[in-house]
């Protein structure tokens, strides 16, 4: 009797065995989210055999699980790129809502500062360069003798 | 290129006289316009100055300061500030050239016949130029006479002998007063061209001279550098270059042709001049006289040079050392101008031209090729 127990006990050990060791082996087999995305743009995708449906499904899945991990890691660097354009434009970084007339109107200014201390410095350089007396300019005198 | 350049040109003093003011370049014309005018009213006031030099200096005329001094029998006279600076600039040049050129010598003057005014146009019309070697180089010159005591008529020379009259004058510049034995009479002919183109050049560039007492300064721009001045006295010249200006060009006149230039001279600063017996020249008892007196003999310098250019920080010394080498002659001249280290150029009786080491520090050519070079010695 009790023998009999024992082996029935083993065979369900055993029945479970094969179950769970299934299981197991099936979750094992399957790619994890990361590695997916690397196997799918992996040559091999193109060339090996073709996925089933659900695989498909299962692997689309995984790639969007991976770029919303991306998107939340990045974040907080695209407010930053943000915040900086918005202070360096003073307006969101957006081609709509800069002020382009404006933004032209300054930088049109600067050059144009910049165009005209660089023409007083070119004329500052050749006053300076040019001589107060240049050559000839001295009228000959006459040293003739009393 | 000429600059913008103003002049004034007038007689005075015995001589021409040519004050000349450079402006610098780069300023706005309404700027160099007006700075023309002020230069030209600077000048106006420059000549007025110097023809107060005159009129106070000049010993023919009865009426000057200098005439009123020598005729009084008071060894003890006041006398106006510009007297006692000229007076003391003659006294010092004596002290320099140990009597060799000295104001104290119109008794000698007088006697070989210097007894009136050789203003330009006079001494022309009186120079009786006869025969005289050619000058070397110069091509056909024109024949010409020895001027001055031939050889052997003139009085001995005494080494020990120099006339020393002018170390009794004493001149005390704090109160303007004159101390001398009464009789000692003063004659400035010798530095006072000198000492006033010194005194022009340097207060039109505002170094020198007080308010009311001579010329204005010249305006001085804010940014740009002063003007270039120049004052030519009968041939002495003083001229004050800015930093930067090139040197001022000056032909040397060849002194038997004066109207030729024998030799061209940068003088980047300073001043130069010349002295010659050809220029102020008369007959006198039969011979030919001039105005340069050796203090050694009491008479008209009998001296182998004709003519000496000296260049040196001031007219005054210039004219000094000029009178001084052409009084030694071309020996010992030569000798006292290269112990002191004088650039010049010196012309012999038989026209040979000379020149002394030290003027081969300034740039310079000759129209004529110098019959001895002292720097390639």
């Amino acid at each position: 009797m009790v023998k009999k127990w024992t082996a029935l006990v083993r065979f369900g050990l055993s029945v479970l065995g094969v179950v769970v060791g299934t299981a197991l082996l099936g979750t094992m087999s399957r790619p994890t989210p990361e590695q997916t995305v690397g196997q799918a743009t992996a040559p091999s995708a193109l060339t090996g055999p073709r996925l089933g449906e659900a695989e498909s499904e299962s692997l689309y899945a995984a790639v969007d699980r991976s770029e919303a991990t991306l998107s939340g890691a990045y974040s907080g660097e695209w407010d930053d790129h943000d915040r900086y354009h918005d202070d360096e434009y003073g307006g969101d970084d957006d081609d709509d809502d800069y002020d382009w007339d404006e933004l032209w109107e300054r930088e049109d200014d600067d050059w144009d500062d910049r165009w005209e201390h660089e023409e007083d410095h070119e004329r500052e350089e050749a006053l300076r360069l040019r001589p107060a007396f240049p050559a000839g300019s001295l009228p000959t005198l006459r040293s003739r003798g009393s | 290129m000429m600059g913008q350049t103003v002049e004034r040109s007038f007689l005075a003093l015995g001589t021409e006289v040519r004050l000349v003011v450079v402006l610098p370049q780069g300023p706005a014309p309404e700027r160099v316009r007006a700075a023309q005018a002020q230069a030209s009213a600077a000048l106006e006031q420059a000549e007025g100055w110097i023809r107060r030099v005159e009129s106070t200096l000049s010993r023919f005329r009865p009426d000057s300061e200098l005439s009123q001094l020598n005729a009084s029998q008071a060894s003890s006279l006041l006398v106006s500030p510009l007297l006692t600076t000229a007076l003391s600039a003659a006294l010092r040049m004596a002290e320099w050239t140990e009597g060799l050129v000295n104001p104290t010598l119109l008794p000698e003057l007088e006697a070989a016949g210097y007894r009136q005014s050789l203003a330009p146009g006079w001494a022309s019309s009186h120079l009786n130029l006869g025969d005289v070697s050619a000058h070397p180089g110069a091509g056909s010159s024109p024949p010409h006479r020895v001027v001055g005591w031939s050889p052997g008529s003139a009085p001995p020379r005494d080494p020990e002998r120099r006339e020393s009259r002018w170390q009794a004058i004493r001149v005390d510049r704090r109160f303007h007063l004159v101390t001398r034995p009464p009789g000692v009479r003063v004659e400035l002919g010798g530095t006072a061209k000198g000492w006033a183109a010194d005194q022009v050049v340097r207060r039109l560039v505002g170094q020198g001279g007080r308010r009311g007492r001579g010329p204005a300064a010249l305006p001085r721009g804010e940014a740009g550098p002063p003007p270039a001045v120049a004052a030519d006295l009968g041939g002495d010249l003083r001229v004050f270059l800015p930093p930067g200006a090139p040197p001022w060009p000056v032909t040397v006149a060849d002194p038997f042709r004066p109207e030729t230039a024998m030799a061209r001279i940068s003088l980047p600063e300073g001043a130069m001049a010349t002295s010659t017996t050809l220029r102020r020249s008369w007959e006198h008892r039969g011979g030919m006289a001039h105005h340069i007196v050796d203090p050694r003999t009491g008479h008209p310098a009998d001296t182998d040079l004709v003519s000496v250019t000296a260049l040196a920080p001031s007219a005054l010394w210039a004219e000094a050392l000029a009178k001084a080498a052409l009084i030694l002659g071309r020996q010992e001249g030569v000798r006292y101008l290269e112990e002191r280290g004088v650039p010049a150029v010196l012309v012999s009786r038989t026209g040979e031209l000379l020149t002394t080491t030290a003027l081969r520090r300034y740039r310079h050519e000759f129209h004529v090729a110098p019959a001895h070079d002292f720097a390639a010695c």
